[in-house]
Parts: C-alpha cells; structure tokens; sequence
C-alpha cells in the first residue's frame, strides 16, 4: 500500500473526471484552440472558454477574459511582477515567500534597482497587521505576498493587508499556490487586484497548467510576444485579454482536465474540501505533537493553516527520515526547504530542512494515523 | 433548461473593424416563439415577426438573433464572443422563465430587408464580393453573414453616399 502525503508539492490522485477528460479530448479532438474553423478546433476553443468561466466561478471573477493561463504559479509570479514593476520602485512582501516570488524579486532587485520590504510573519504562524502601513513609502508600487505558507501552513489575513493596501491605492498580487482550491477565494470580496495560482495542487488538474487574474484596469507589460490565432495581420500584440498574454499553442489538454477538476471541486463544494483538510490537518497536529521528539512548526490550529504540516525528529536528517518512511512503509513526504529557505531561515532550519506532511481532499485518517505508526517505528530503531 | 446550448459555428475577422471579429453560432431550440417575449425585454430591438428574427444592439455590437441561430459582430475576441453568448444565453432562459410575467410585443420596428438595402447597392453583380449577385449579397448583409466592405464598389468616393445609407439601414453605424 502507499500513501501519498506531498499533496502541497502536487496533488495525487486526481478526480476520476480529470482522467477522463484529458483522454477523451487527446483521443478524440486533439485541435489546437483559435488556430482553426473546422468543428474540433471551435470545440477546443469552447472547452478552453469554460475552463477560464469554471475558475471565474470558482474565484468570484465576473469577467472570464481577465483570466490569463500560464504554465504555472511561478510563470504568473514572473509576468505580475515584470509586468507592473519599474525601475526604482518598492514592493512589500512577506519574510515566509516561496522562491517563485523570492528569485524574482531578487532579480528585480539587482536588475531594476527595485526595493523589498518584508512583512514579518511569526514562527508561530501569527501576523501583526499593525505593521503594514508602516512599511507604506511614496514609491510603494505593489503588495505582493503568499496566501498561505508551503512550510509553515499559516494562512495570511489578506482582507486586512488589502484593506490597508488599497487605501494608499497600491494593488495586491496574491500568490494562491496553497490555497486555490482547498480555501474559498473572492477576489472582488478579498479585494485581491492580482492572483496567481497554479492548476495541479490543490486545484486537482494537470501539471502545466496556471494562470493569473488581472482586475480590469491593470496594465502589465508583455513578458512574451507571439501568435495568438488572432489579429493575425497585426505587426504587434493585440492588447485585448486574454490575447494578449497568451501566446504560442496553449497546453489544451491541461485545461481540458482543469475544467474537470474545477467542476469536480464546484461539485463538492469548497467548503466541504476546505471542512476536510481541516479535520485531517488537525489528526496530523494530533499525532505529530502526541510523539515525544517530534518538532512540529507554525501554528497548532488547524483552522489557521492550510493542510501541510513540517516537523523534525530528533537528531534526525529529514531527508532520511523521508526515505525511511517511503522505504519501509510506502508513505511518501518532503524532506528539505521547500524552495523556501527564506521561511526555513524564520524556523531556523534553514540548514537542516525539515520534513513536511501534506495532504488532499483524498487523504484519509487512516493515512495519518499510519504515518504516525511509521513515525514511531523509524524513532524506535 | 430551456436553451442548453449556443454552438459556435463559425468564427471571422470583422472587417469593419480593425482587430474584431463576428461569431455564428447555432442554438440547441427553436426560439421563434419566445421572441414576441425578448421583444418586450430588449432595449429598441427590431422585430421582424414574419421573418422571425430579432436585432439589437449591445455596446458597439450588433446581435442578431434568429429562430435557431444567432451572429454577434465586433467582438474583442473569441473569449468575448462565448462571454457574450453565455450572457445571451442567461438572458434568454431568464425571459423564458419569466414569460408569464411578460407582455409580449407582437408587432416590431422591423429589421430591414434585402430589397432595401439591394437598392443602395452598385447592381453590377461583379462577383467581388464572393455572392452570385448583388441581391445575394444584400441578403448575407441582412443576416450578418457578410459585410460592407466586401463589396469594392462601395468603397469608392462614388458610392460613399450609398455606402453610408446601407450602413444605417443595417444599424451599423
């Protein structure tokens, strides 16, 4: 038997559904959208446009063309920032980034003389909002932080940081990597100006497949330039969404099982998936902290955190840990940074790593309480 | 549901618009008879009872709608051509729903026919334009399926006049 409890890095398995549509399209239309007028092509075009209205849905998005697909978050990451920051300017980040906002940044930095300040997130997973304002300049051209942690779980009160944002006029770019999906998002309630998000976590759909909401009235500039199956005469890249940011054959048959996966996720109801991994988030807080030697990071709430938890045993290296546990029981976890050392940094792990547990919607107790039972048995050696 | 589905059939440049393009698509029931109904509802349609087809205008765009099918004309892009159909979709199962509480209007501000616009038209029937005959051509005016442009003649300094009538007649300007 295995178990499989790196949902946070990719979610496995997928909806029965997103099997189905991914080879029912492959087998069956297999046509490149907006490059054809036969049927198949016009039908590969519609399945592309529910996909985008499905996560307009899903997001609380009143206008589907302000969606733009990308390959993942990471690709998002880099046209929001590339696409709205100029030389000089100033962001506000968090001391928790993932490297898909981190190495940009950093490279805004060096490249464009760009200037970062951080929000500090606690290594308890707490946030002060108090100190938001504060870090407000006269060149503060951006907000742009995670939604919830990949290592620490914790979920960041983006209301609060909007709220503050948005009365000094700075949009907000949200990277939703953990969150979409499993946690209800409303941009338009959330007064999220940018949010990028990638389809094959918690969003249940293929690898390859992304994308970035662009409220109407932000302007970024081009990261790429190609065909677009439109406006073909043109010399340039036409400036109507979503053409203008997609160029090059889209990876259709990604989108095709993303469609699947959001009505999967429409189906059941994103609060029942979000009840679920909070009630097996807590079962994982349980028995980690309940094992004597076991470290576990962030917030001790389920409620706060999103479904992953990192934790270190004694004296142990995670990666062997990690092994130990796919070797001898089949369960497979992260061990490492989590392309996050900025957060490890926080924990004070930044060396050493940690082990991290995360689970999906299709997890069980069951799948905890072994984990826990393996734990046992490696510390028992 | 009453209207499942609007099924795009054909997409292509507008070329009276720079960077548009117009949609066909067809409708998965027959709506004849609730356009006495979307008469009522619509802003300023013009209704052709006998011909059974309903055109209004939305924005820059022009819908026309007929018993099973429907053309949209410039439009951003395809995305905003299924945008638009999806919301021409809810707005007809919206008034199919409420058809009970609507007064339908059988009588319209008829949409104009092929004669009168075949009137302003050169008459040559050159064949540039891609239709057998100029009547032929009126005809796909009418129903959205071509445009003005395609015709060279009409183009010239000469027609300008001509030109600008049909345009009006069709709604379009």
């Amino acid at each position: 038997m295995e178990i499989y409890l790196d949902n946070a890095a990719t979610t496995f398995p997928k909806p029965e559904a997103v099997y189905r549509a991914v080879e029912t399209y492959m087998r069956q239309n297999g046509a490149s959208a907006g490059r054809g007028h036969y049927r198949k092509a016009l039908e590969a075009e519609e399945l592309v446009y529910k996909t985008r209205a499905a996560l307009g849905r899903l997001f609380g998005i009143d206008n589907a063309a302000q969606i733009i697909f990308t390959n993942n978050v990471t690709d998002s990451l880099n046209l929001a920032l590339k696409g709205i920051l100029e030389p000089g300017d100033h962001v506000i980040t968090s001391n928790i980034e993932h490297n898909s906002m981190w190495r940009p940044l950093k490279k805004l930095e060096q490249d464009q003389n760009i200037s970062i300040s951080e929000l500090v997130v606690n290594p308890d997973g707490s946030f002060d909002a108090g100190q938001i304002e504060n870090k407000i300049t006269k060149k503060t051209k951006l907000f742009c932080l995670l939604h919830a942690s990949n290592v620490l779980g914790s979920i960041l009160p983006i209301p609060k940081i909007t709220e503050i944002a948005h009365a000094y006029n700075i949009p907000v770019l949200i990277d939703a990597a953990q969150t979409a999906g499993v946690y209800p998002i409303d941009v338009s309630k959330e007064g999220i100006d940018l949010l990028a998000f990638t389809g094959h976590k918690g969003l249940l759909g293929p690898m390859g497949t992304g994308g970035l909401y662009i409220r109407e009235g932000i302007e970024l500039k081009t990261l790429k330039e190609g065909g677009t199956g439109s406006n073909s005469s043109q010399e340039f890249q036409p400036q109507n969404l979503p053409d203008r940011y997609e160029v090059g054959t889209s990876n259709i048959w990604g989108l095709v099982g993303l469609k699947a996966a959001v009505e999967f996720i429409e189906q059941q109801g994103i609060e029942k998936i979000r009840a679920k991994e909070e009630m097996l988030t807590h079962k994982l807080l349980e028995i980690l902290q309940a094992l004597p030697g076991v470290n576990v990071y962030g917030s001790l709430q389920a409620h706060e955190r999103v479904g992953l938890v990192s934790f270190n045993l004694k004296e142990m290296v995670p990666e062997e840990v990690a092994f130990s546990l796919d070797e001898s029981f089949g369960i497979m976890v992260r061990a490492g940074l989590h392309c996050s050392s900025k957060a490890h940094r926080l924990l004070g792990t930044e060396k050493r790593g940690a082990i991290r547990a995360s689970v999906s919607y299709f997890n069980q107790v069951e799948d905890i309480e072994m984990l826990g039972e393996a734990i046992k048995n490696i510390q028992a050696k | 549901m009453f209207l499942k589905e609007i099924r795009v059939v054909r997409t292509s440049p507008c070329l009276a618009a720079e960077e548009m393009i117009k949609v066909q698509a067809v409708l998965s029931v027959e709506i004849g008879e609730l356009m006495p109904y979307l008469n009522a509802v619509l802003p300023k349609p013009n209704y052709d009872p006998k011909a059974q087809n309903l055109a209004f205008k939305k924005g820059e765009k022009l819908i026309l709608l007929q018993k099973d099918k429907v053309a949209v004309t410039k439009l951003k892009n395809i995305t905003h051509a299924y945008q638009e159909l999806e919301l021409l979709k809810g707005l007809i199962n919206d008034t199919y729903e409420r058809r009970d509480e609507i007064t339908p209007i059988y009588e319209g501000r008829k949409r104009v026919g092929p004669l009168e616009i075949y009137k302003h038209l050169p008459r040559t029937n050159c064949k540039k334009c891609g239709e057998a005959a100029c009547l032929a051509f009126a005809t796909k005016l009418v129903s959205l399926e071509a445009e003005v442009n395609q015709c060279p003649d009409l183009l010239t300094e000469a027609y300008a006049e001509a030109k600008a009538k049909v345009l009006s007649l069709l709604g379009e300007e």
